[in-house]
């Protein structure tokens, strides 16, 4: 008796076990997925061509389509109102698009939280936008943004670079003020947010975009999301860590911020292409075996792993990222996001990569030769626990090859700056003059970040040059 | 059980009766009223921008499927109470109902005060299975994905419940076997959890160490069938079980001479015990002294009477955890077993020394 009751026992637990378990499968199903797509130039629907803009050649082709002359799966952005149709509503939606009405509801060509390209409605031209995550937070002021943010995250990091957001007269910080974001939104924050939607419903006003950066998607949960959904806020998600993607996403943001803000996107585009095409041009003869090697970090002792955005910037530069040459290394590395080098031996056995580029955000404003001097020494030795940044590397032979680029700079700037790095001793093309124009031009080309900027205040790069100069 | 002076009349029988019952009646009704209040209270601490009777409001509308125009202040403040507020409440009301009513059940069974749901080591194994999850990254089920620390500590919950109930075959299980068993297996399972903590960077052993003291704040929707679905399934089966565990307290001689099957009703409320607490703490980490303290004060209120005590433990518990997830949420950085611990100890400390003839005794 006393043995069929154990029995019946054991096994009622094992079957509670395994059914509590496979409720949780059946609950709790979890979706992702991307799908490798064509990406525009600008990422809006209704830009058949996939060019900076949208014009009488796209319409031209949506016309073609709805004549039969051209087929719809030749041109998917052809689509302008995502119902999967192109037809009379597309042409007089990219009519009204072309004549820049105020009001027209655009179709923005972005990504969702799963990785998957999506049309997301907003309302031309886009305001009172909230941005969240540093590599959407710039593109967003890069394109003009500043004046049409009505509220961000946390303290920001970086007031100088984000004056025209930070200074703006009634922009809301949600969450504590004296407390930067980081890289999670908190409920304090959240329902700041809530109080903010309510009072502009109570004055006939509405949230524009929640502006999302794609590297910092877990900090919108499935509940956030939700709220966003239930109130027609859209959430806007860029790629933006990649320097490509960050192309887009300012040229696609200006579009959206208005006319004037257009024009500066659009020279932003061009002048990030023209980098990209000279670094091309001057390096198209280069095969993999003649590359250069890099590893990509963040966050100063984060290494970017196999396939995240921030490891693609190099890439853009011409180098060869070093997982691609070593297989023990892209089997560690394996991922999007970034893994934290768990002690200061942790690269000892991938020493042999050419160079390292640490991706860290460092505010503008080093005005003076002891500012610059402090940054140095304070980016190449800040504290980590119990140890420093240059703990980490100072034993590798690659050492005076770790390179800190200002993630808040432009895309094409870093890329410039990385090309520099790895082939300006070899092409005078791409030598260091040639990396600070680049920046010189951007700095020209009236972007709010760098108003009052040089190429030595923004703090383009850190080397080891750099910093022996300074500890010395 | 001394309750008060013997009577001396039947008015004096009669009179004590109703004091009794009305005891009874006065501390389930305060406990419910007092889980009425906090979460009113624990809603306008999230919304502030609502009164506590509007917030009362909010929720009220919500179960009657009312509506609110969308973005404006009571929209949000419904979004935001019920997807934040009201699962965390409703979480702590589940876990105080499963660990008191478990705990009640363990001191019937085990005939032991001190005894608790995780007498047998339970607590010891989910923390093994969740420190596991989080430094080694040794997952039982790989498939799991986001949810696979819940099962790792769910799964390693039932691991020392299931060695007992193996061993029950093997040896003769007395109460203080039991908890000696439960033991060792506690300090087995600590020994693996102290070799994976120390061997690991900070903040992994910082994320370790908050699981185990226990959290109600990462709770969602998703969380609660379960949690809910077993506690429901399982106080039934104690509430039902109550007449016995009366007979239980007499003895293991006494119980068995009046029918009951003390090994098998033993291993079988181990199990029911087992699954609940595993189906809590896999969820919440490791939130004490619930089961340990809310059927101790329960008694010295009303008697050790299982069939009273049993229903009014799980009120009281849900109170007890309730009122101290509302106190650790005022201060943000307390994890709510170090503010269980904080409050339940003190008032435990003073019904035991200021019990009077008039009260029930601990045991």
């Amino acid at each position: 008796m006393s043995t069929k009751v154990i029995a019946i026992a054991v096994v009622a637990v094992v079957v509670v076990a395994g059914a509590g378990v496979g409720v949780y499968f059946l609950l709790n199903n979890n979706k992702g997925g991307s799908s490798d797509v064509v990406m525009p130039d600008l990422q809006i629907c209704g830009n058949a061509n996939l060019d900076k803009t949208i014009d009488n050649y796209d319409l031209q082709i949506i016309m073609d389509i709805i004549n039969g002359d051209k087929s719809f799966k030749d041109y998917p952005l052809a689509d302008a109102n995502g119902d999967g149709e192109v037809n009379n509503d597309d042409r007089l939606l990219v009519d009204n698009i072309i004549e820049r009405k105020e009001g027209t509801t655009i179709y923005v060509y972005c990504l969702n939280t799963s990785g998957d390209m999506v049309s997301v409605p907003v309302s031309y031209p886009l305001n009172n936008v909230i941005p969240f995550g540093t590599n959407v937070v710039e593109p967003s002021l890069y394109a003009g943004g500043g004046p049409h943010t009505v509220a961000y995250f946390g303290k920001s990091n970086y007031p100088i670079c984000e004056s025209s957001m930070v200074d703006k007269i009634g922009v809301t910080v949600l969450g504590d003020p004296a407390k930067s974001a980081g890289r999670a939104i908190s409920d304090d924050a959240w329902k700041d947010l809530m109080d903010l939607d309510a009072s502009l419903k109570a004055a006939d006003k509405k949230i524009g975009a929640f502006l999302l950066d794609y590297s910092g998607r877990e900090a919108l949960t499935e509940t956030f999301q939700n709220d966003l959904k239930s109130a027609g806020i859209p959430v806007l998600s860029f790629a933006s860590a990649d320097a490509i993607s960050e192309i887009r996403a300012v040229l696609t943001l200006s579009f959206l911020y208005g006319t004037t803000e257009e024009a500066l996107g659009l020279n932003y585009a061009n002048t990030s292409w023209k980098v990209l095409e000279k670094i091309n041009s001057t390096l198209s003869g280069l095969k993999d075996d003649d590359k250069k090697t890099y590893i990509a970090f963040t966050m100063g002792i984060y290494v970017c792993q196999n396939d995240s955005t921030f490891n693609t910037t190099g890439a853009e530069a011409k180098g060869l990222p070093y997982y691609k040459t070593n297989s023990t290394f892209k089997a560690a590395y394996e991922g999007t996001s970034s893994a934290k080098m768990e002690s200061t031996e942790a690269l000892s056995n991938y020493d042999d990569a050419d160079f390292m580029f640490s991706n860290r955000s460092i505010d503008y404003g080093k005005l003076t030769p002891a500012a610059v001097k402090k940054e140095v020494k304070g980016t190449w030795d800040k504290k980590t626990g119990d140890n420093k940044y240059s703990d980490f590397f100072k034993n590798l032979d690659n050492y005076h090859n770790l390179v800190y680029v200002n993630n808040l700079l432009p895309g094409a700037v870093k890329i410039a700056y990385m090309a520099y790095s790895m082939y300006g001793a070899d092409y005078v093309e791409l030598n260091f003059a040639w990396a600070e124009s680049v920046l010189q031009e951007f700095i020209d080309g009236g972007y709010a970040p760098f108003s009052g900027q040089t190429v030595t205040s923004t703090m383009p790069i850190i080397t080891y040059a750099m910093y022996e100069a300074a500890s010395a | 059980m001394k309750d008060t002076a013997e009577p001396s009349t039947k008015e004096d029988v009669v009179l004590q009766y109703h004091r009794l019952i009305l005891r009874k009646l006065m501390l389930l009704v305060a406990s419910i009223a007092i889980i009425v209040l906090i979460v009113g209270l624990f809603s306008v601490s999230v919304f502030d921008s609502i009164t506590l009777v509007e917030s009362y409001e909010v929720i009220w509308n919500h179960i009657l499927g009312n509506s609110y125009e969308p973005r404006t202040t009571m929209w949000w403040a419904d979004r935001y109470i019920w997807n934040t507020a009201i699962p965390r409440t409703f979480a702590a009301i589940i876990a105080g109902v499963s660990l008191a009513v478990c705990g009640t059940l363990m001191q019937a069974v085990m005939n032991n005060p001190l005894a608790d749901p995780y007498s047998t080591g339970i607590s010891s194994g989910a923390c093994l299975g969740a420190v596991s999850a989080i430094v080694v990254g040794a997952m039982f089920s790989a498939t799991a994905g986001e949810f696979s620390l819940i099962t790792n500590a769910f799964i390693g919950a039932l691991i020392p419940a299931i060695l007992v109930i193996i061993l029950s075959e093997r040896i003769r299980m007395t109460p203080a076997t039991l908890i000696l068993i439960g033991t060792a297996l506690s300090y087995f399972f600590n020994s693996m959890i102290t070799y994976l903590m120390v061997t690991t960077d900070a903040d992994t052993l910082k994320s370790a160490y908050l699981w185990q003291i226990g959290h109600l704040d990462k709770i969602t929707w998703d969380n609660i069938p379960l949690m809910l679905i077993i506690t429901i399934i399982g106080s039934i089966f104690i509430i039902a079980i109550s007449n016995k565990l009366n007979i239980m307290s007499l003895g293991e001689r006494s119980a068995t001479s009046l029918g009951i099957n003390v090994q098998s009703f033993r291993i079988i409320c181990l199990s029911v015990m087992a699954i609940m607490t595993a189906a809590i703490i896999s969820f919440t980490g490791i939130i004490g002294f619930v089961g340990l303290v809310a059927p101790h004060i329960v008694r010295l209120i009303i008697g050790s009477d299982n069939k009273y005590v049993v229903p009014i433990s799980m009120t009281f518990g849900a109170m007890l955890l309730l009122l101290a997830d509302y106190v650790s949420s005022l201060w943000s950085s307390m994890p709510v077993g170090v503010v269980m611990s904080i409050i339940g100890s003190p008032l435990f400390f003073a019904l035991i020394v200021f019990q009077s003839k008039k009260t029930g005794a601990i045991y």
